[in-house]
């Protein structure tokens, strides 16, 4: 994930959430480079996704990085998650969320990793860092989300990427 | 023969411009203003209390939008380096 520059460190990572979500959603994702080294990842609009059953629900993934020089790799620039948002909707309108992770330390409030569910309003469920991979393998698992490709393709994705986050994450995430 | 979808999807890298319009549309959505509005506001500490219970999708908006970063959470972002 590394690269030589603050924007080819950002283009790799970004490979690596699109082809993520490429397990789920055939919907673009979009990119914008907001500084030098701040950029940001979003779905606009958010992306439909289909249950076996039929049900349809809306995705919403945000995620703040910056590409910073990287501590081992000389003439290198690493991405590091700044702030991240996966949400599941049951509608097209806000108010039918279902859950969402978030991590916002530089936001006012709380400062953890937490999840909101929607029968328990206000709650804050603190988590463990969650990255995207886990976040898509719980909707195919638990919400029945139709994936996209062969099971061996996305599962061999998602573990691939989520190895590759784990190697690099200075933050570790907690596995369950 | 139909053709063969991608395995993987399209990143769209946007504009200053577009990506100021949809933080002005998600803006709108979420809390009935403008985008501007929102930035003005948030710069006077008018969601201090912001909860994403009571008004989901509000949290996102706030990373989206270009806003300044308070000191007190930069402490915590070596955490989240990947």
């Amino acid at each position: 994930m590394a690269g030589k520059t603050p924007r080819e460190a950002a283009d790799n990572f970004v490979n690596f959430l699109r082809e993520t979500l490429s397990c789920i959603s055939d919907h673009f994702v979009s990119a914008y480079q907001q500084s030098e080294k701040l950029y940001k990842i979003y779905y606009e609009p958010y992306a439909k996704v289909t249950a076996k059953n039929g049900d349809d629900y809306l995705l919403s993934v945000t995620q703040i990085f910056r590409a910073i020089p990287h501590p081992e790799q000389k003439g290198q620039f690493k991405a590091t998650t700044q702030e991240y948002s996966y949400r599941l909707l049951g509608g097209p309108k806000e108010n039918t969320e279902i859950l969402a992770y978030h991590w916002h330390p530089h936001d006012p409030g709380v400062k953890f990793p937490h999840l909101h569910l929607k029968d328990s309003p206000r709650i804050h469920f603190p988590t463990s860092r969650v990255c995207l991979e886990d976040f898509v393998r719980l909707l195919i698992r638990d919400f029945q989300i139709e994936p996209r490709l062969k099971d061996e393709e996305w599962k061999e994705i998602l573990d691939r990427n989520k190895r590759a986050f784990e190697k690099m994450a200075t933050w570790k995430i907690q596995n369950p | 023969m139909p053709a063969k979808k991608p395995k993987t999807v399209q990143v769209k890298w946007v504009t200053k411009g577009e990506f100021t319009s949809m933080v002005d549309s998600r803006a709108k959505r979420v809390h009935g203003i403008s985008g501007k509005q929102f930035i003005t506001r948030w710069k006077n500490g008018r969601y201090r209390k912001l909860d994403a219970d009571t008004c989901p999708g509000a949290v996102e908006l706030a990373i989206l939008a270009p806003l300044p970063r308070n000191k007190s959470g930069r402490k915590n972002s070596k955490r989240g380096r990947r």
